[in-house]
């Protein structure tokens, strides 16, 4: 045999597809009868075993025991964090600046007034629903803490409240007004003559007292005074400008004044400040709408459907269908803002 | 690998004395099987009989190792029957053909298991009436399965059921290179064998 056969032969052996070996052939050619020949022997196969509809129906049965720990879980959750025994006292930490690795925990019980002195803060756990870190000076007062309604009196200083919670489930009284949680993140400031401060972090804050209300969203601010209805919203990045002018306009400012106010609110104003216009504009005389109107119609055009006209004549309701069009986080969404209910308090 | 089923790479028809033999150079890997193996896992009939098709030689050549030709075919069934009734305990789809391959070599130990009283016959014995074309082959298994371990099953895979270098190293989970020596000094001492005959 030469060393071509043997290369031959050995490729062959390797590779049933190459060029034949005469010798392995041969070998091939005798065993052939026992090669096994599935055609020719079908098997038979028995219905399916539990073993395999077992392995079959396992991942649906994983995924509904999933589901359902998941669904039973969370009503769990949802029914413990918004009941509380109606007039139960809510956990109480009290720091103070000269010692801020020091705090003393206690409870604020319904009824009892709060009353923090210049050096003291305090961390307010209100109920399940939420936290809220009162500022120095404060004086502060549980009115009413039941599984649908938390009410709090702050009739000074200042309070960094954070909520997650379905809409109107916790709201202060100031002396100003009421301030509403909508489910967010918000601070409020009383000053000493009752006006009313709030800057919303995350979703909406409702301010109403005897003269009217207004929603304050995300990222925006407003007053409010014992004697004047609720400021419109002013978005924190709004130029000192234009939240002044805003300002005096809903001040009543005499005619001169104001309109020489609106032609710097009108100049002022960008297109995120449209809706600072619209409200204002609800706020304001029918004779002093028009500019407000019309810049706001060149920063953000209404609908087709509204009239800028009808507006700048009282038509109020065409205005809350363009106010619809903004940008804004929706109101009723308040569960959108999940976030907030994180064991973090800034 | 492909046995048993259209082949996909290159193949070529040897006319036998047993009839036409496909050869095929297989081109699929284990990772084709796993959908397959899945499908057979919940119940898919087709499925495992594709299953069947592609492994049922090799199975048999594990077995043709180990237990005379006239009960290996037989065998070869019952090792897919219980792996049809078993294959959804299989937690990797992907080792379906080592499993397949251990069922096989427990049930020939299970074949002598019950028969330790009783005296191997000889394959020649055993198939006086078969044909001569059958009792040559049956003398050749004889033959392989008397050779070292090492090149029984790897001899088997290749010389009866057409297997290629490549696709032995994949099932048996050996060394292409391991697989080369296997072939090349287990063929030469079969030879050597048959010729002595």
């Amino acid at each position: 045999m030469t060393a071509e056969d043997n290369r031959e032969r050995d490729a062959y052996l390797w590779d049933p597809a190459a060029k034949p070996s005469a010798e392995v052939l041969a070998v091939e050619r005798r065993l052939a009868p026992a090669r096994f020949d599935a055609a020719r022997r079908p098997l038979m196969l028995p219905t399916p075993t539990r073993a395999q509809r077992r392995a079959y129906s396992r991942p649906l049965l994983a995924l509904a025991a999933t589901l359902a720990l998941l669904v039973t879980g969370a009503s769990a959750f949802w029914s413990w964090r918004w009941s509380w025994p109606a007039g139960a006292a809510w956990p109480l930490t009290i720091e103070r600046d000269f010692s801020p690795g020091k705090s003393v925990t206690s409870q604020l019980w319904l009824n009892q007034r709060l009353q923090l002195d210049p050096t003291a803060s305090a961390r307010v756990t209100i109920a399940r629903i939420g936290t809220m870190r009162v500022g120095p000076g404060s004086v502060l007062t549980v009115a009413e803490t039941t599984s649908r309604r938390h009410r709090v009196v702050l009739d000074r200083g200042t309070a960094n409240i954070r909520v997650w919670a379905p809409p109107g489930r916790f709201a202060l009284r100031t002396p100003a007004g009421d301030v509403i949680d909508l489910g967010c993140i918000f601070d409020l400031s009383v000053d000493a003559d009752g006006t009313s401060r709030v800057r919303v972090d995350t979703g909406w804050v409702q301010m109403v007292n005897d003269w009217g209300e207004s929603l304050v969203p995300a990222g925006a601010s407003s007053v409010m005074t014992p004697a004047t209805r609720p400021g419109v919203p002013i978005y924190d990045d709004a130029t000192p400008a234009f939240a002044t002018g805003v300002r005096a306009i809903e001040r009543g400012a005499g005619d001169a004044v104001r309109s020489e106010t609106i032609d710097v609110v009108v100049r002022t104003a960008r297109t995120r400040d449209v809706l600072t216009l619209l409200m204002l504009a609800t706020a304001s005389p029918v004779s002093a709408r028009r500019p407000i109107i019309e810049r706001a119609a060149q920063l953000f055009p209404p609908p087709p459907t509204v009239s800028v006209n009808a507006i700048t004549e009282g038509d109020n309701d065409q205005l809350w269908h363009w106010y619809a069009r903004l940008d804004l986080p929706p109101s009723k969404s308040w569960w959108l803002n999940w976030r907030d209910a994180l064991p973090r308090f800034r | 690998m492909g046995f048993g089923t259209a082949p996909q790479g290159r193949e070529r028809q040897l006319q036998t004395e047993g009839g036409p033999l496909t050869v095929a150079q297989a081109d699929r890997t284990v990772e084709d099987h796993i959908p397959i193996v899945i499908a057979a896992q919940h119940g898919d009939r087709e499925a495992f009989d594709a299953l069947y098709a592609r492994f049922a030689r090799f199975v048999h050549a594990i077995l043709l190792a180990r237990v005379p030709p006239d009960v290996a075919p037989d065998l070869a069934q019952e090792v897919f029957l219980k792996a049809w009734t078993m294959i959804g305990t299989l937690r990797e789809p992907a080792a379906f053909g080592g499993w397949i391959a251990a069922l096989a070599r427990r049930r020939a130990v299970d074949h002598f298991r019950g028969q330790r009283c009783e005296v191997e016959l000889k394959d020649t014995h055993a198939n006086r009436d078969a044909p001569d074309i059958t009792v040559q082959a049956n003398e050749a298994v004889a033959v392989i399965r008397a050779l070292p371990e090492a090149y029984r099953e790897t001899l088997l895979l290749r010389l009866i059921e057409g297997c290629s270098g490549a696709e032995i190293a994949e099932l048996c989970g050996l060394t292409p290179d391991s697989v080369r020596v296997n072939l090349h000094r287990g063929f030469k001492l079969l030879r050597a064998r048959l010729e002595d005959r």
